[in-house]
């Protein structure tokens, strides 16, 4: 999530803790009770002070940069609804079973992707060696545009299959490119949290 | 030395290299470049992909082809080639004549020349052979010598002004030992028996013959023909071109200035243009030289001689004997008049006919005495002009010496006695104006004005032959100008006389325009191209001559004379340059009365000859395209350029290097972010096109973009609610830009950024010139807090501030546009100060009254407070206030914005609301 090619502004990551705030504020508000999973302010509160402490939990610097982010674990489903905010990158041992495990507990909720527009677009050229974010795995081509094609696929079918899922468990599956303005997946976090 | 063809390799093992080309090409296909690296999080999806080309990861062709070819271009390089390796001499062992041509035609290509020379005594000197080595153009004979010394006396050489001397040469050959010949020639036959001196030189040994691509051009002595000057260029063949011929005057302060161009055009074959110049008849008459434009040389430049300078005019005016001349006086008129054709000579009529003149001016003159009557009549008929004005004194003696019917040799037309006045005080005609001008006379298109009129006239005898006589006539047809030729001379009468007294043409632009047209009739001046005869036994000196390329040299004063014979020619020869001469010892020093004598290289008509063929057997060669070139260097260049070129397609292969579009957008960003900082020169448009807005930069980035974003938020404020529309807001150094553009300039005084001595002068400068300074020190502090207290106080020296007062209830500000109490910013409560108002003077006053007659007239070059009104008005791009104002909504804000309202309202206005404002109360008052 910390990736961010050079034609945009901001990583994924600084995008999601901003909808994150954006959406604890909204819900503040609107006197609803938040928390952040996986963190001490999982227990959701209501009010200023669980606001605050979210922003200082999405302060904190992670103290190691994993190559991919897993989602936490839902330690205490009992109701509510989850919003996950990631690029759903990593690999599906990973991803998948924790998602499939929180709908499985008939909680719903909303799969947020935040994408780069590299990684929609595949622009790179010539020889090229790609490096994962923690530089633990790398992969070299010597010819990255012949690699778009099966790149692009491979991502549409990621795509599909967390549709799949999200159709399977009844959650929404919203996508959100970081060169694009963050109003608009917030209005639409907030209106499918507020319709529903 | 290795030798293909034209080209040889002074180091040719070098060349081995070569063989290792092909290695190379293997090598550089084996290797891959270098990857880039990315950071990319989307790697997972990527795992397990196969690569679809494997074989494009291989350098491609082309670039190991440059890098061959770079290779390749060094190896040669530093082979030493030569182009043209030079090899002129046979292989003979006796001494070399090595002639080169020193002429005019020479001069354009002097140096080409040179270079050939030089390589050909290398050469000599290279086989060890005397070099006798001959500039036509001296006339000395040389003696052989060794390589060394001839190039020493060559690289000395310059052009000389005049033809080569060839004669010398011709003569002095049947003694000569020499083994082979070189000569450097102009390809022009100078009429010294070329074709003779060709054959005796093949006779003597192998003859080369280096003759130039383009051989030079000359140019003809200027002719005036109906009020234009004519210049030939004269060439010796070629097809179509266009040759531009520079005219050049001598001003006043002796330097050359050009005056006009006109181009001569060739046709194909042609060997003579015409080059036009259509100027203005008295800057001809001030055109000292005529030069080409490219290849100048002394053939190619000619010294406007007498037809073109001014004449020398003798000026006999009734009343120069007088001691007073006045203003309104006849001599006045004429000299003014005749100022820009005529070197003028004042005096009497008797000392005048001494001197050469060309022209004579004698304003109402009466009768002559016998001996000046031959004297004139003898001197019209070689070609003087009489100008003569009428006037009482003529109209007195008209028909005194000669009889009623006989006519006066010295008047163009006989004349009625009594003249004509029209329009005086008991007359019943007005005066009249002039009629149209002679179709094909002299006066010709010239503009009559029309507030020339015409009181008074002496009346023509009419005749047969008078209209044929008549220049100029009255709008009744009555003669007003009338002349005749007598011989190579003119006699012109002008009915009016030269003063304003007859009529008004003196005092018109006519009157020099006429006088202009008549002095184009002149021959010339008469001494300009004397008799051979008349030469002899006189002694000349140059005055101003012309150097070897055509540049017009002062000739150093009291140089050697040269007897008159030697300029009988008429043009420029050895030893005799072209140039202006003048007489020498015949009495005056200054040589206005002596002769003078023009001398060019060519005379009209003349034309160039090219040099007769060379014998059979002579090995001809073109100037400058056989010298040795090494190019080494250059294939060492271009091997350089390769490796950049190199290095930036190796960058675009992987990638790396910058896309068109990030340079684009770096180069905007750039342009963007320049302007931003800095009002330049070309701000001053725009700035001043509308009311604009400016605040000092400071140079702490922060506080500058602040004050830009204050100013635009005002700026807002300012279009939405008055008349005030400020355009975008500029920042300005106070040290270097123009500050008066501006009506309010915003300065943040933070202790951060205190401004240089220079700034904090020009800033007094402002403040003096009618600006005015909102100075913010930004702390909210009620004082200026004692940490700045220091600087404040010396600022406020420097900039020469009047005293401060605290603004109160009736100072402008508080109503300039909003009625206000309090000026808060971002903070509140902060005193602000303004120029103290004019001490009371003792008077007793209602209380009750507004007393905005205190306020002094001026607007405050200062506003000074604290309460950060930058902050209170920033506005981001989009519109949206950047800082919290106040605790209780946008009250103080809305105060903070109608304070810089009143502000910029109060510095446009000045105290003008302050008498409106109350009037009413002021009216009110004075009713009870």
């Amino acid at each position: 999530m910390d990736y961010r090619s050079a034609s945009v502004q901001r990583t994924k990551g600084d995008r999601a803790k901003l909808l994150t705030l954006a959406l604890g504020v909204l819900l503040s508000r609107g006197g609803e009770r938040f928390g952040l999973i996986g963190t001490a302010a999982e227990r959701p509160f209501s009010g200023e002070r669980q606001l605050m402490q979210l922003s200082a939990l999405l302060n904190t610097e992670p103290a190691t940069t994993p190559d991919f982010g897993a989602p936490p674990v839902v330690s205490e489903p009992k109701t509510g609804r989850i919003v996950f905010m990631s690029d759903f990158m990593g690999p599906d041992a990973d991803v998948m079973p924790t998602l499939q495990e929180a709908s499985g507990r008939g909680i719903s909720g909303i799969l947020l992707q935040i994408v780069d527009p590299a990684e929609e677009e595949f622009p790179f050229r010539g020889r090229t060696r790609f490096e994962s974010m923690g530089r633990e795995i790398h992969y070299e081509t010597d010819q990255a545009v012949s690699l778009r094609d099966a790149y692009l696929r491979r991502l549409a079918s990621r795509r599909d299959q967390l549709q799949d899922l999200a159709r399977r468990s009844g959650w929404q599956l919203l996508f959100h490119r970081t060169d694009q303005s963050p109003r608009k997946p917030l209005i639409a976090l907030h209106s499918i949290l507020r319709g529903g | 030395m290795l030798s293909l063809g034209s080209l040889a390799f002074l180091n040719p093992w070098v060349l081995a290299g070569l063989i290792a080309l092909p290695l190379l090409w293997w090598l550089l296909r084996a290797i891959p470049p270098r990857p880039k690296i990315e950071a990319f999080a989307g790697i997972r999806l990527l795992l397990g992909l196969e690569d679809q080309e494997r074989q494009a990861d291989k350098t491609p062709w082309w670039l190991i082809a440059l890098r061959v070819l770079m290779i390749a271009a060094v190896l040669i390089g530093f082979a030493d080639p030569v182009l043209n390796p030079s090899e002129r001499l046979a292989r003979g062992q006796g001494p070399v004549l090595i002639l080169m041509d020193q002429g005019w035609a020479s001069a354009p290509d002097w140096e080409e020349r040179k270079d050939a020379a030089r390589a050909a005594i290398d050469e000599a000197g290279e086989a060890d052979r005397a070099v006798l080595f001959w500039a036509l153009g001296s006339g000395e004979q040389p003696v052989p010598v060794s390589a060394p010394v001839a190039r020493a006396t060559m690289e000395a050489l310059e052009p000389a002004p005049w033809a080569p001397d060839r004669q010398s040469l011709a003569d002095a050959l049947d003694g000569l030992e020499v083994s082979e010949s070189i000569w450097i020639h102009d390809d022009i036959s100078h009429d010294q028996e070329e074709a003779s001196l060709l054959s005796k030189l093949s006779d003597l040994g192998p003859l080369t013959m280096i003759g130039p691509d383009a051989p030079a051009m000359a140019l003809t002595p200027p002719r005036l023909e109906e009020g234009r000057m004519l210049s030939d260029v004269l060439r010796l063949s070629g097809g179509d071109e266009t040759r531009v011929v520079i005219a050049y005057a001598q001003e006043e302060d002796g330097v050359e200035r050009r005056v006009g161009a006109a181009p001569a055009r060739f046709a194909n074959g042609d060997t003579a243009a015409t080059a036009d110049f259509n100027m203005p008849a008295e800057l001809i008459a001030r055109v000292s030289r005529l030069a080409l434009a490219d290849g100048p040389s002394a053939g190619g430049a000619v010294l406007a001689d007498g037809s073109l300078s001014r004449l020398t005019t003798g000026l006999v005016a009734g009343d120069a004997e007088e001691t007073i001349a006045t203003l309104t006086s006849a001599s006045h008129y004429l000299r003014e008049a005749l100022e820009p054709w005529a070197i003028l000579q004042e005096g009497a009529l008797s000392s005048m006919l001494d001197s050469p003149l060309s022209v004579l001016v004698l304003a109402d003159h009466g009768a002559f005495g016998e001996t000046d009557q031959t004297v004139l009549e003898d001197w019209i008929d070689k070609g003087g002009v009489l100008i003569r004005f009428a006037g009482p004194r003529l109209a007195a003696a008209i028909g005194e010496s000669f009889g009623a019917t006989e006519s006066d040799p010295l008047l163009p037309v006989r004349l009625r006695r009594g003249g004509r006045v029209l329009g005086g005080a008991l007359a019943w005609s007005k005066p009249r104006t002039l009629g149209p001008f002679d179709p094909q006379g002299p006066f010709r298109s010239l503009e009559i004005p029309d507030e020339v009129d015409v009181r008074t006239q002496v009346l023509a005898e009419p005749s047969p032959d008078l209209p044929e006589k008549v220049w100029a006539t009255l709008d009744d047809g009555t003669p007003l100008v009338t002349a005749d030729q007598r011989g190579e001379g003119w006699v012109v009468l002008f009915h009016v006389t030269a003063d304003a007294e007859w009529s008004s043409l003196p005092l018109s632009g006519l009157f020099v325009e006429m006088l202009g047209r008549i002095y184009s009739l002149a021959p010339g001046s008469i001494a300009a191209n004397p008799d051979p005869e008349a030469l002899e036994g006189t002694e000349w000196r140059a005055d101003v001559v012309l150097n070897g390329a055509g540049g017009r040299v002062e000739a150093p004063k009291g140089g050697e004379t040269l007897p008159g014979s030697q300029l009988a020619g008429g043009r420029a020869e050895p030893g005799v340059g072209p140039g202006i001469y003048l007489q020498a010892g015949s009495g005056a020093s200054d040589g206005s009365e002596g002769g003078r004598l023009v001398l060019n290289q060519f005379r009209t008509d003349d034309s160039l000859r090219s040099l007769p063929a060379p014998p059979v057997g002579t090995r001809v060669e073109t100037l400058g395209g056989a010298a040795a070139q090494p190019f080494g260097a250059w294939l060492l260049g271009g091997a350089l350029l390769l490796a950049m070129i190199d290095i930036l397609a190796t960058l675009w292969i992987s990638g790396r290097l910058l896309g068109g579009r990030q340079v684009a957008a770096g180069l905007l960003a750039g342009a963007l972010l320049w302007p931003s900082g800095y009002a330049d020169a070309q701000d001053a448009v725009s700035v001043t096109a509308e009311t604009t807005l400016g605040y000092v930069i400071t140079g702490d980035n922060r506080i500058d973009r602040i004050s830009e974003q204050a100013m635009r938020g005002l700026g807002f404020a300012l279009t939405s609610r008055t008349s005030v529309e400020p355009g975008p807001p500029v920042g300005v150094d106070p040290a270097r830009d123009d500050m008066h553009l501006y009506p309010v300039l915003y300065w943040p005084l933070v202790r951060e950024s205190l401004p240089t001595r220079t700034a904090l002068d020009r800033l007094a400068e402002y403040i003096t010139g009618g600006g005015m300074l909102l100075i913010d020190t930004q702390n909210g502090k009620a004082q200026f807090g004692r940490a700045s207290a220091v600087e404040m106080r010396e600022i406020a020296r420097s900039l020469n501030l009047p005293a401060l007062a605290p603004v109160e209830g009736d100072h402008v500000l508080t109503r300039s546009f909003y009625l206000l109490d309090r000026f808060p910013g971002r903070w509140r409560g902060g005193t602000v100060w303004a120029e103290a108002p004019q001490p009371d003077d003792g008077i007793e006053r209602d209380p009750s009254i507004p007393q905005f007659d205190r306020v002094d007239d001026n607007v405050s070059p200062v506003v000074v407070g604290s309460a950060d009104w930058a902050a209170a008005w920033a506005v981001d791009e989009e519109g949206y206030f950047v800082f919290p104002v106040g605790r209780a909504g946008d009250r103080q804000r809305e105060m903070a914005l109608r304070f810089g309202v009143n502000l910029v309202l109060y510095a446009l206005t000045g105290n003008y609301k302050s008498d409106l404002v109350h009037a009413p109360a002021v009216l009110e008052r004075l009713g009870q």
